[in-house]
């Protein structure tokens, strides 16, 4: 090799460790994985009995959604490895030699602990201490130990996505109850048909990487009825806060139409089995389970916000 | 092969070949674009946290004992 050749690769090396855009960095935070978070922060916040400044209100969602930012910056960098080979995220910051690991790792380091200390001095320490619960969940328990271990790493692994409403409604009332769990649980439940029906029709993305996701270890026949199942919990569950009184007819009826829908999808994909439209009932699913979650929580937030909440006849308040 | 780097690297714009500290202008300016960003954050940070000050002092003043 001439000292040429070796010149020009230090400076390829150089220019891509140095050549980060902030726009490289802002997607080291998985803005649309956070936009979900701020909403569902926000509607957290805005249930939450009692009042907030709007100052303190804002300056609650912006440390949940640097906190989860900070998240993704961790899973990016210690996931890099198997990014690099999975064709949907093969274009991230880390993979492409835009942004070096280590400066990944130092940038979703002080967003964490700048995101909790702040939360704490400005808003309350209850909220930081579950934003810090957030972060450690998500990088240490999903992203370094259950994502390559286990087929139930995104049924134990999405608690950390279920976090913010349960946040948002600590910010307001410095304390965690009953329907701020609800509202945990229909995050909760969410994710396992979410992502399974992605990984329905990525299985081989995953299969090459070797995470172990539930198609790639129990089968697409497991997993489709494990989308069911976990399907009609989500729907029961996505009632809870009619039960408990802080939600009204208005929320009950959009919960139940976009619920029954929802199973609609879910059994449309047991029944076609490995057809020729599996992939497309799949990806139906997956589109709708985004929309599905955002009408749910965004019912919520317009009934509380516009007073339009009519308490259901023999339930809550 | 050797001769073909030289071609290469004789092809390069000018306004795009390293200095003496082996940056382009493009690195510079991407740079420059992530000094500005993190200017406008820190800026940011100052006044919310100055917002947030005068929030809480504001609400500690108000219910006061005279």
């Amino acid at each position: 090799m001439s000292d040429l050749s070796v010149t020009n690769e230090r400076l390829e090396a150089e220019a891509r460790h140095n050549g980060g855009s902030a726009r490289d960095y802002f997607e080291l935070l998985k803005p649309r994985v956070m936009s979900l978070v701020i909403f569902t922060g926000l509607v957290g916040i805005v249930v939450a009995p009692g009042t907030i400044h709007p100052v303190i209100a804002f300056t609650a969602l912006l440390c949940i959604a640097v906190g989860a930012g900070a998240s993704g910056a961790l899973n990016m960098w210690y996931d890099a490895d198997i990014d690099a080979q999975m064709s949907r995220t093969s274009s991230r910051p880390i993979p492409q030699g835009r942004i070096e690991p280590g400066e990944a790792l130092g940038f979703g380091a002080t967003l964490s602990v700048g995101s909790v200390l702040a939360m704490g001095v400005m808003v309350n320490w209850t909220a930081a201490a579950l934003l810090a619960l957030t972060i450690g969940f998500y990088l240490f328990v999903y992203t370094m130990w259950l994502k390559r271990s286990t087929p139930q790493n995104i049924v134990i692994g999405g608690a950390a996505g279920a976090f913010p409403p349960m946040i948002g409604w600590a910010a307001v009332t410095g304390s965690v109850s009953l329907e701020s769990i609800a509202l945990f649980l229909i995050i909760f439940m969410w994710t396992p048909p979410h992502f399974w029906a992605l990984a329905l029709y990525r299985a081989g993305d995953y299969e090459k990487v070797s995470v172990p996701m539930l198609p790639v270890i129990a089968g697409k026949r497991e997993t489709r009825k494990q989308i069911l199942i976990y399907s009609v919990l989500l729907v029961a569950t996505s009632l809870a806060p009619v039960a408990l009184g802080f939600a009204g007819l208005v929320y009950g009826a959009a919960a139940l139409c976009a619920g029954i829908f929802f199973l609609v999808l879910a059994a449309r994909i047991w029944t076609e089995g490995d057809g020729e439209k599996a992939d497309g009932r799949a990806k139906a699913l997956f589109g709708f389970s985004i929309l599905y979650l955002f009408l749910l929580f965004a019912t919520l937030l317009v009934e509380h916000a516009a007073g339009l909440k009519i308490a259901v006849p023999g339930l809550g308040a | 092969m050797e001769g073909e780097e030289k071609k290469s690297e004789g092809e390069t714009n000018p306004s795009e070949r390293p200095d003496a500290s082996g940056w382009t202008p493009e690195l510079y300016a991407r740079r420059k674009a992530r000094a500005k960003a993190m200017a406008w954050v820190l800026v940011a940070m100052i006044a919310l946290f100055f917002l947030v000050t005068v929030v809480k002092l504001g609400g500690n003043i108000a219910e006061r004992s005279i």
